[in-house]
């Protein structure tokens, strides 16, 4: 097509994306709508990357998207399995609650 | 003062003579210490080292006598100013007359020592007893020795607290604790005198050794004329003190509250004895002023310590007196130049009057046992062991002790075949030389008090013999189981006996003179001349035996009952030792005690106002400690309690929650990003 | 405006106000779907810029798997000792919005500080679809082999630790 949307627009929406995302992952207490948020940043990373890659003949931006999306759906399997484990030993998932990392 | 020889090194004299020395005392140091522990708490331990200190004696006795004298001395501190360097020197004389009081000393310490054995057995804080006896012994042996006068002075000072330990033995007794208090407060006064003596001396001359003062040449010369008197003055008066002479002699008496062999070998032959003896040895710096002094005071003393002797009723107060008496007598024989014969006088007294105080105690432990036997047959009567009126022909039921106490009453009162008369006569005859040399004709005051003396002394010994030997035994006669008890009293044990033989034997003629009327071996060691007035030899002995007759007379047989007992002023004034206690305590010891409630009164006062001072700084001080906690704490608090917020909200950095992490990872993310972008 | 455009502002409202409300909401099951709708919307978007076999990946995998699985987390881990999981508070709000703010704000001015051009030289494609199989095959092969490996690698992972507390539970 000719007549596309001009790139900045790709952009912004990523940057809402983004940002939206941040906010998730600092605000929220429990741990798998953090992940929820995490989920939401990447898809925003991978946003970006299609949208440079309509130039491209190589097609490397859409490479890159489509790995991505591939570890980001491994990344959520095991993090759901760790999410699952802590709640059996803390009995919670509230992340002020598990909080022995701590110095 | 330049001439000094700092050190002159120990030989074997003087080495064994420190060792008789420390004997005593080690034997106090290991009593004191672990006497619970002994067997006997002490009693044979102690027993042993005085013995090996007499044995020590004679040896040295033996070495010395009219042999060199051996001195040693030693620094014990040097004062280096910046223009001389002086050294305090500690010196030790061991010539003739400190080793005759050595042997002196150590013998009537360990009779004494064994007699105690047998007389203190089982009486309470026998423990103590012994340590006493060691420290005594030891002070006593110190003064002899020692040449310095400072030290002597010491161990003077030493020999008085020991003797306040020994008469206030038994310190339940109200009256023993009086009497040691009294012994120690006219010794202290009397030693303000020796002080002031002290203190001449070495204003004067720069030291305090005899040694020394010998050796510099004309040294009495060097000391001005006035401080010359005051100081033989001086050295007297501790005399006077120690020795009991006029008018300090109040606390003799009183001292027979101690125990009898206490009294035996401090009233009788050593202590009292000391200010004899350090006459002799300062006898240099006494000049014939002084020496007048000295036998004008010892002549009435000698008189005013015989006369309360013929009215008193009790055993050990008739000794005392008649000790008083003696050393008035030695206090002549150092007054008319005849200091040998002051010390032999001494030697001879301390050996038949320390009998007659042993012998006087093995009758009193009878007159215990008559008690004893009383209690136990249930007839006990309280009456005083040693009141010579429940006493009587105790001769027939203590044989031994008789005999002991003839022989040296006998010697006392100057009979010859005696020791007594030998030293006796030797002082008589010395002082009426001397009187009859002197200007003034009222000093023959001197040599006729000695004269009365004698008749007086045989009166009273002789009172006292016929009272308490002869005749029947009074109490028995009117308390009659009593008299079953006398029937059942027994001699004496050995340990007590022989002690009394021994000093029996000494006071005869033999152990000094072959010949009983010569002057034998101990004078013509230390005299000068010989005397051979005959006539003068036999007037005493014609005194002493009218005085004998007269008391047989009133006694036997006029049996004079009513002298027993005080009817007359002349009679109440004797036995109150001429009212000198009276005395005393009117004029003195009353203002003292006033003057002590008035400093009190002021103490008081003083007390106030130091309390109102401190309770100012009280309040002071807690104003001040409410400003250090409100204010200076509360800044210190602010600080602390900011750098602690500080702190926790550094710490809450580290939460453990990994949202913060997140959060302050990104924020520094976008601080970077802000930076590239926008100032790069 | 043309008629593209508007499209893209709707699909891409359909995007970005999911994920407003997934911020916003404190129900953790509507977060799930609205997280799905979201992703949908950004398949979507993948279709405008071009990459059709990424937005059919994205829809298969994303909302296939991983919203599944998320949903199943959900389930798993909902009654807790104190309050149940499903509803959710937020807090750090404050610090959040300042922090996604300042984040999309640098974002902003650093897209905007570029002048891109309008109209790009795109590349015209029947389908990605050929050219993203040989790709995979060609260039990529070795990420393509490494990303299997790790799928694997996950697999197991996932399996043993969510596996642990079923063979404790059988001892």
């Amino acid at each position: 097509m000719i007549n596309n949307i001009p790139i900045v627009h790709f952009l912004i929406v990523s940057a809402l994306l983004f940002a939206i995302g941040v906010a998730v992952v600092i605000t929220k207490r429990n741990a798998v709508v953090v992940l929820m948020g995490i989920e939401l940043i990447l898809n925003a990373a991978n946003l970006n990357l299609v949208a440079f890659s309509q130039s491209d003949n190589a097609l490397q931006g859409q490479m890159f998207a489509l790995f991505v999306i591939v570890i980001a759906a491994a990344e959520a399997a095991v993090a759901l399995a760790i999410i699952v484990n802590v709640y059996n030993h803390y009995k919670t998932i509230n992340l002020d609650k598990v909080n022995q990392l701590k110095d | 003062m330049n001439n000094l020889i700092p050190y002159i090194p120990f030989d074997s004299i003087t080495g064994t003579a420190v060792m008789i020395l420390l004997l005593p005392f080690l034997s106090f140091c290991m009593l004191f210490l672990v006497s619970r522990y002994l067997p006997g708490k002490g009693d044979v331990f102690a027993t042993t080292f005085v013995a090996i200190s007499f044995l020590l004696s004679v040896f040295v006795f033996l070495q010395v006598w009219n042999n060199n004298s051996h001195l040693s001395r030693f620094t014990w501190f040097t004062i280096i100013s910046s223009k001389a360097v002086e050294h305090f020197t500690i010196s030790i004389l061991v010539d003739n007359a400190a080793a005759i009081m050595l042997v002196v000393v150590t013998f009537i310490s360990l009779l004494v020592h064994i007699y105690s054995l047998a007389y203190m057995k089982g009486k309470r804080n026998y423990r103590r007893y012994y340590t006493y006896l060691g420290i005594f012994t030891f002070a006593m042996l110190g003064i002899v020795l020692s040449d310095n006068l400072l030290i002597t002075f010491m161990f003077w000072e030493m020999v008085g607290f020991s003797s306040y330990l020994l008469i206030g033995f038994w310190y339940d007794k109200h009256e023993a604790v009086k009497a040691a208090k009294k012994a120690f407060l006219f010794n202290r006064i009397a030693d303000l005198g020796f002080l002031v003596g002290l203190f001449i001396l070495w204003a004067h001359l720069g030291t305090f050794e005899l040694s020394h003062i010998k050796a510099i040449e004309n040294a009495t010369g060097l000391i001005a004329q006035p401080w010359f008197t005051v100081l033989g003055l001086g050295i007297f008066c501790g005399c006077m003190g120690k020795s009991a002479q006029f008018p300090f002699q109040v606390w003799l008496p009183d001292a027979m509250e101690g125990p009898t062999p206490v009294s035996a070998l401090i009233h009788a032959a050593t202590m009292v004895a000391a200010g004899v003896y350090l006459l002799a040895k300062t006898y240099l710096l006494l000049n014939p002023t002084v020496l007048v002094v000295i036998a004008s005071i010892g002549a009435i003393t000698a008189i005013a310590g015989a006369i309360p002797a013929m009215v008193q009723f009790d055993i050990k107060k008739v000794l005392a007196f008649s000790t008083i008496s003696q050393l008035g007598y030695m206090m002549i024989g150092i007054g008319t130049g005849a200091w040998p014969a002051a010390l032999f006088h001494l030697t001879t007294h301390a050996f038949f009057k320390a009998g007659l105080f042993l012998a006087a105690g093995a009758v009193i432990h009878s007159m215990h046992h008559i008690k004893e036997d009383l209690f136990e047959h249930g007839h006990y009567r309280e009456f005083n062991a040693q009141d010579m009126r429940m006493m009587g022909g105790l001769r027939k039921r203590l044989p031994i002790t008789f005999v002991v106490y003839l022989v040296t009453a006998l010697s006392l009162i100057g009979l010859p075949l005696f020791s007594g008369f030998l030293s006796k006569e030797v002082i008589l005859y010395e002082a009426w030389k001397w009187a009859q040399q002197q200007d003034n004709p009222l000093l023959f005051i001197v040599p006729l008090s000695g004269l009365a003396t004698a008749f007086i002394t045989a009166f009273y010994m002789a009172r006292q013999l016929i009272l308490v030997f002869f005749g029947e035994f009074r109490l028995g006669k009117n308390y009659k189981h009593a008299q079953e008890a006398f029937e059942h009293l027994k001699e004496v044990r050995y340990e007590m006996l022989v002690p009394l033989i021994l000093l029996a034997i000494l006071s005869t003629w033999i152990v000094f003179s072959f010949n009983p009327l010569g002057e034998g071996w101990f004078l013509s060691t230390l005299l000068f001349g010989h005397y051979s007035d005959i006539e003068f030899i036999v007037v005493p002995i014609l005194l002493s035996l009218s005085g004998i007759a007269l008391a047989w007379y009133f006694f036997i047989i006029k049996r004079e009952q009513r002298l027993l007992q005080v009817n007359n002023l002349f009679h109440r004034i004797l036995i109150s030792n001429w009212y000198l206690d009276n005395f005393y305590y009117r004029f003195i010891i009353k203002s003292a005690f006033k003057v002590a409630s008035a400093a009190n009164f002021m103490d008081r006062k003083i007390d106030k106002v130091i309390d109102i001072s401190g309770i100012t700084t009280v309040v002071a001080a807690n104003v001040v400690a409410w400003w250090d906690s409100a204010v200076v704490d509360g800044i210190v608090n602010l600080v602390v309690s900011i750098s602690g917020r500080i702190g926790k909200f550094a710490k809450s950095l580290q939460s453990g929650k990994i949202q913060s992490y997140f959060t302050l990872t990104l924020f520094f993310v976008v601080l970077v990003l802000v930076w590239i972008f926008f100032i790069l | 405006m043309r008629q593209e455009v508007l499209l893209f502002y709707l699909f891409a409202t359909l995007a970005v106000l999911p994920a407003v409300a997934l911020l916003v909401t404190n129900k953790v099951v509507y977060a799930a779907y609205l997280l799905l709708i979201s992703l949908l919307g950004v398949a979507a978007l993948y279709v405008f810029a071009g990459a059709d076999f990424l937005a059919i990946t994205q829809v298969m995998i994303y909302i296939g798997g991983v919203i599944v699985l998320l949903i199943f987390g959900i389930m798993l881990t909902a009654k807790t000792k104190d309050s149940p999981t499903l509803i959710v508070n937020s807090k750090n709000t404050a610090i959040a919005i300042v922090l996604a703010l300042a984040v999309f704000v640098v974002l902003i001015m650093a897209i905007l500080s570029n002048q891109f051009m309008d109209k790009m030289e795109t590349v015209v494609r029947k389908t990605t679809l050929s050219l993203v199989g040989k790709n995979l095959m060609t260039d990529y092969a070795f990420a393509f082999e490494a990303t299997g490996l790790l799928i694997l690698i996950a697999l197991i992972g996932a399996v043993y630790i969510a596996g642990r507390q079923i063979i404790k539970k059988q001892q």
